[in-house]
């Protein structure tokens, strides 16, 4: 512990000093120096329902603010998914690893002009911690006691954690909001209001790359670029190059399509099913399509094993490991491959995404596609077969039972229609029930009135940030929840490994625990994963240094991106 | 007639209230709350989410519920303003959201009414005038298709020939990227320009309604006793048609002008949804499907106005085109 | 959505006087018939209408394959080529090929010309309940496998386009009958008791009525169907029927009530209650009677509305769920553009939607021609 400790923070003060001897400017490295001008447009889906972070709750809102109008102190890599300094330009913690100082970048200006200080870090936090103000982060910054902070100069903060954290860091990468703009409204009591849609878009004030101009609801978002940015390319030139950002808000994935076509969009996030015949085009279209590899995405089918909620004999079968794993050889991962994403997916075993290599074990238990061995599986446990085929329980209930997931969604209905196929042939009865999201959502977290349900969640790098799934108490616990106490030996283990694995400051030592954690999800699982999709996108050839990745998408490096006319 | 508007419009009050309340408990029957997105957030835990219900009064009982909605949806002592209310998701007031979309789609509703009467009433009484012609029978026939097929099955083979074409007509939107640099006369040919695909749906099925109902208006008009009685006079045909049985034929139209008024913001619903026009209908819909119930809830009543609205102005235009209509 | 009914003035004479001097000596039916029969589209677009509510009946028959029945290997399959002709052009028993999935990402399909499957008829396949009740397993037609025979291509699924159509028929077409009994018997019931006592009881009614009339219909049926949300797929179709009930019969119930109001100063109903009638059986026996030929024109011409709701509501996700089909819901896999352009065949259940509603405006611009001559032809602009 001690080691791994000092080894951190060798790291760290390395990074600090290393960063203090250069130039205030943080220099963004990129493939070629770019020229100024030209724009990058995009299409998003959805409306953004509000401007101010701590009240934005949903990707169509977050998608627009977070990394373009704000900024947080300390943001991952897009491409190594690495941490690296954004608005604190150093940090270092103490021996035990709880008190942390983070030290802010100087001459970094809101876009009003004013100065971004240690004051606004500080009032951040003010805000984070407000239990009027319900968002996003406080949650996962309860330790539950909440994080000591003070400022000790104009451009140093200081963090004092209640115990020692791997995950501090990706703990304060929360966006930091301007102080002299929005303390009046929240003595006033009027945050809750503050930059909602109805705000003109100028006066949304942050530190980022770009500003905002315009917004016309389901139309378009246009951002203008900051000439007081605090980023450089190699040259010494200050970022980013392009003119303008333009954010198309589309209906549909068809009209992002189109407007991409039409070279309304210059950026596009291809389908899977579309890759074949875009690359077809690409000459013509003058674009090109890169791979991002698989996404953090996960799709995954859940059996409701809380007796509380399901009643006997269904719950008995939902809690028999061998029933699961035979269920998780009736996926037919292929198919799904096949139909819907034209081949361009790839089968997910892992709790942990394909992409996030750090974590990632590669040799979990896998449960092929295989009726036959599902059908010995079943007799193993005890199911038994009567003469017009259908499965009896070993009591001789008829194994019978509703799988659900939200209509409208093309992967998880293609999902549940093959496996609710694939089981009818094991000799089950599956009633499959597309139902409303929210509706969906609302059984699944409550625990009532669902056997089974298909359902995907978009994870992190960090697997602590999925605690509340794991852990025998979160709230996404979606097997067996609304219980404080684990209810089988294997959760009570995993309950252990969740709390381990963030004090453990050692990244090596770390990624093994979770593996043992990893080993645990394949062998019972909980949830039956299916397939993870590859993502691509397709951009115009005059985009230079696009370094496009499953992480960091098209964007992450908007910054350096410039149009070679 | 001043009394007859004034207590119509007094009575829209009472209604008012009935609509929302009836509303209201619709959109309180609806199973979920808005919430969905974010409990599956694995950041979040339960009791923030309970404590956002609680915060929207979502824990309260319902006439509780109805009673908070209803003081900040209207004007109350103290705060004059009528904003229907708060959305969930937007947290805004939703005359504001309203207000957003609302000069979209009354363009595009316009636009699409004046076209069709434009084109119906020409064309509806050449087809009356020439009854049995070949010209009336293939109009009449093209109305009969006009007013059968659905405005999103039209609206999805349109863009089906506007994608297989390549026509160059912009899908989605309702401007163009830098729409605010532009002079006044480019907005205009811009708007138009994006107007044009849900206008071709939107105008067909009531170009086709009201060119049936003009020709047939006035067939029945010119069977009347004063018509044969005029051309008996010796009275020109042109004038016949045009001077005594025109007049009389248009006015059963006023209703229907009415209809056209009430459905200015809510009768694009579907055009709107499928050809990506950013209009109230989409809000709405986007409301409904999130749960976000005081959104649906104050389109309902702004279109349950409009509708009050356009049947008030359609009887207040009857008066005045018929003389022997009276209100007291 | 035209769910508002045309209203011919209250208190309009329901038989028509003149048009009943002229044939005096025919009985009222008898000489609607004549007149019904002189309107040549309607009488054809009745044929229409036979035809298909008949195929609707006979769907699981007429289907080759079941609503539900999916096939992985055959997703957007397109149609499959009927040869008549051998490849030495002379005329052959009708056959087809086996087709093979040859680019996963492009989704091409190619036929395998080495084996012909004739098209067999009268072939035994899955089984089915034909109107709910006969346990058979006979279908029309079909091809062996691991042929498929998809005249109209097959969706996202590998579920034939064909069959499903069929299926969803009976759901689009015959969603009219419960809902003209809804609307009739509650407008009927509502008006006639609102016209009858009329008073502070009329009044009330129909304030209650407007309240629900106030109410754009489609932003209310999408209201609805929102509370409806939680009915699970196999009772959705239902839950569409209540909805549609709940929203079209206020302005029906308006226009029986203007005609209670005026058939209850006449004669017939002091001396129906002097023999010792009650109120209701008043109502019911003597006066309702009379707003028949308004009955059936208003419900002949809601009809089109009724379908074109219920597949407006299905296309938006509203009404029927996966994995049961309407036409509306078919028809929502195809707003996808790039599924549009592609598979253009999925828009085939939009043409059936357009030739029921087309043939249903014939047959009820017909029956007003022939029960209320006087009525202005084909109103109400949508």
């Amino acid at each position: 512990m001690k080691r791994s400790l000092s080894w951190l923070m060798a790291a760290a003060l390395v990074l600090a000093f290393g960063l203090g001897a250069l130039a205030q400017p943080y220099v963004m490295e990129a493939e070629t120096i770019g020229q100024y001008g030209g724009e990058i447009r995009i299409a998003t889906l959805g409306d953004p329902r509000t401007f101010n972070p701590y009240l934005a709750k949903e990707t169509s809102s977050t998608d627009v603010i977070i990394g373009r109008i704000f900024e947080p102190l300390i943001g991952r890599n897009g491409v190594t998914t690495a941490h690296e300094p954004r608005l604190a330009k150093a940090w270092e913690f103490s021996e035990d690893g709880t008190v942390w100082t983070f030290y802010l970048r100087e001459g970094v200006y809101w876009h009003d002009g004013v100065e971004f200080t240690a004051d606004d870090v500080i009032f951040t936090l003010d805000i984070i911690y407000d239990p009027e103000i319900p968002n996003n982060y406080r949650d996962g910054m309860l330790y539950p006691d909440p994080i000591q902070y003070r400022k000790i100069d104009r451009y140093t903060v200081e963090f004092t954690f209640p115990m020692a954290l791997a995950t501090a860091m990706d703990d304060v990468s929360f966006p930091i909001i301007p102080k002299h703009i929005l303390e009046q409204p929240w003595k006033e009591g009027r945050f809750n209001e503050m930059w909602g849609v109805d705000t003109p878009p100028w006066e949304i004030i942050g530190t980022g790359p770009f500003q905002m101009v315009e917004y016309r609801p389901s139309e378009r978002i246009v951002m203008t670029r900051n000439p007081n940015y605090w980023r450089v390319d190699a040259e010494g030139n200050p970022l980013p190059y392009i003119t303008r950002f333009v954010m198309y808000i589309a209906g549909n994935q068809d009209a992002m399509r189109l407007m991409f076509d039409n070279r309304e969009t210059n950026i596009y996030g291809v389908r899977g099913t579309e890759v074949d015949e875009m690359q077809d085009n690409a000459e013509r279209g003058g674009y090109t399509i890169y791979e991002g590899g698989p996404t953090f995405s996960t799709l995954f089918v859940v059996f409701n094993q809380n007796e509380l909620f399901v009643p006997s004999p269904k719950v008995e079968w939902f809690q028999n490991k061998l029933f699961r794993q035979a269920v998780a050889h009736a996926v037919d991962k292929q198919s799904l491959i096949d139909i819907v994403f034209g081949g361009r997916a790839v089968p997910q075993w892992s709790p942990v995404s394909a992409p996030n290599r750090q974590f990632l074990k590669e040799d979990v238990k896998t449960y092929p596609y295989d009726l036959e061995e599902s059908r010995r599986l079943l007799a193993e446990a005890g199911f038994t077969w009567g003469p017009d085929g259908r499965l009896y329980d070993w009591n001789g209930n008829h194994v019978e039972f509703t799988l659900s997931t939200n209509e409208g969604n093309l992967q998880r209905e293609t999902f549940m229609t093959l496996l609710a196929e694939d089981l009818t042939e094991l000799g089950m009865t599956v009633h499959t029930n597309p139902m409303d999201f929210n509706l969906l959502v609302n059984q699944l977290t409550s625990g009532e009135n669902w056997d089974a349900i298909i359902i995907g969640l978009t994870g992190g790098v960090d697997p602590d940030g999925g605690s509340n799934v794991w852990q025998s108490s979160g709230g996404l616990h979606m097997w067996n929840i609304g219980r404080d106490e684990p209810q089988t030996e294997w959760e009570a283990r995993v309950d252990e490994i969740f709390e381990i694995g963030r004090t453990i400051l050692d990244p090596e030592e770390r990624v093994k625990v979770y593996y043992e954690w990893q080993d645990i999800i394949a062998e019972e699982v909980p949830l039956i994963y299916a397939v993870t999709p590859l993502v691509y996108a397709a951009a115009r050839n005059e985009i230079k240094n696009i370094e496009y990745t499953a992480y960091g998408g098209s964007l992450h490096n908007i910054h350096v991106l410039w149009i070679d006319n | 007639m001043h009394a007859f508007i004034l207590r119509r419009l007094l009575n829209m009050i009472p209604l008012l209230i009935g609509i929302s309340f009836l509303s209201f408990s619709i959109m309180y029957m609806a199973p979920g709350d808005f919430l969905g997105e974010l409990r599956l957030n694995p950041q979040i835990s339960a009791e923030t989410i309970e404590m956002m219900r609680a915060q929207y009064g979502l824990d309260k009982p319902f006439i509780v519920q109805y009673w908070l909605w209803f003081k900040e949806a209207f004007p109350m002592p103290g705060n004059w303003k009528i904003n229907l209310g708060r959305s969930f998701q937007y947290h805004t007031p939703v005359t504001t959201l309203i207000g957003f979309y609302a000069f979209n789609t009354f363009l595009l509703s316009l636009t699409s009414a004046v076209l069709s009467w434009l084109i119906a009433i020409p064309i509806g009484i050449y087809a009356a005038r020439k009854q049995y012609s070949f010209g009336d029978k293939v109009l009449t026939t093209l109305a009969f298709m006009g007013v059968s097929i659905p405005n999103f099955f039209l609206a999805l083979i349109i863009l089906y020939f506007v994608v297989r074409w390549e026509l160059p007509l912009p899908i989605g939107g309702a401007t163009s990227l830098g729409y605010d640099e532009l002079n006044l006369w480019q907005k205009i040919v811009d708007r138009a320009h994006h107007l044009i695909i849900p206008t071709l749906v939107l105008t067909t099925g009531s170009t086709a309604g009201l060119m049936r109902y003009m020709r047939s208006n006035l067939l029945d008009t010119l069977r009347q006793d004063y018509v044969r009685t005029a051309r008996a006079k010796g009275l020109s045909e042109r004038v016949v048609v045009y001077k005594h049985a025109l007049r009389n034929a248009i006015n059963p139209l006023i209703t229907f002008f009415g209809f056209e008024i009430a459905s200015l913001l809510s009768g694009a619903t579907l055009t709107e949804f499928v050809t990506s026009y950013p209009g109230l209908g989409r809000l709405l819909y986007g409301g409904l499907r999130a749960n976000d119930y005081h959104l649906v809830l104050g389109g309902l009543m702004v279109g349950s106005v409009m509708l009050m609205l356009g049947n008030l102005i359609a009887d207040i235009m009857l008066a005045w085109a018929d003389p022997r209509i009276r209100y007291q | 959505m035209a769910t508002t009914p045309t209203a011919p003035s209250p208190g309009a004479p329901p038989v028509p006087a003149k048009a009943a001097e002229e044939y005096r000596g025919f009985s009222l039916t008898a000489l609607a018939w004549r007149r019904f029969r002189r309107h040549k589209l309607a009488m054809y677009a009745s044929v229409v209408l036979i035809i298909l509510y008949a195929a609707a009946i006979f769907s699981p028959f007429l289907a080759p394959y079941s609503e539900t029945r999916s096939n992985r290997q055959k997703y957007f399959h397109p149609p499959t080529k009927i040869h008549f002709f051998d490849e030495n052009g002379r005329l052959t028993r009708p056959y087809v090929y086996n087709y093979r999935l040859v680019d996963v990402g492009r989704r091409i399909y190619e036929p395998v010309t080495t084996t012909k499957y004739p098209i067999k008829f009268f072939v035994k396949g899955e089984s089915y309940k034909l109107f709910g009740l006969i346990e058979w397993d006979v279908h029309l037609y079909g091809v062996d496998s691991p042929a498929v025979i998809y005249p109209l291509g097959a969706d996202h699924l590998g579920r034939d386009i064909v069959s499903r159509m069929l299926h969803g028929s009976r759901k689009s077409l015959f969603i009219v009958i419960p809902l003209i009994v809804i609307t009739v018997s509650i407008g009927l019931m509502y008006g006639g008791i609102s016209g009858y006592f009329g008073g502070r009881t009329d009044n009330i009614m129909m304030r209650i009525g407007e309240v629900v009339m106030a109410v754009p219909s489609f932003y209310l049926l999408i209201a609805l169907a929102g509370v409806m949300r939680d009915v699970p797929a196999q009772q959705r179709f239902a839950a569409v029927i209540a909805i549609l009930g709940l929203v079209s019969w206020a302005g029906f119930a308006r226009v029986i009530r203007g005609m209670v109001l005026s058939l209850r100063q006449q004669e017939f109903v002091e001396g129906a209650l002097a023999i010792g009638n009650s109120h209701l059986r008043t109502i019911v026996r003597h006066i309702l009677p009379n707003t028949i030929s308004y009955v059936v024109v208003s419900i002949t011409l809601q009809v089109p509305g009724f379908i074109i709701a219920e597949s407006s509501l299905s296309f938006l996700g509203l009404g029927v769920q996966e994995p049961f089909s309407s036409w509306g819901n078919m028809l929502s896999n195809a707003t996808d553009l790039t599924n549009l352009t592609r598979y253009p065949w999925m828009l085939a259940p939009g043409f059936l939607i357009f030739i029921t509603v087309l043939a249903w405006n014939y047959v009820g611009d017909g029956v007003r021609d022939a029960l209320d001559p006087r009525a202005v032809t084909s109103g109400e602009p949508r």
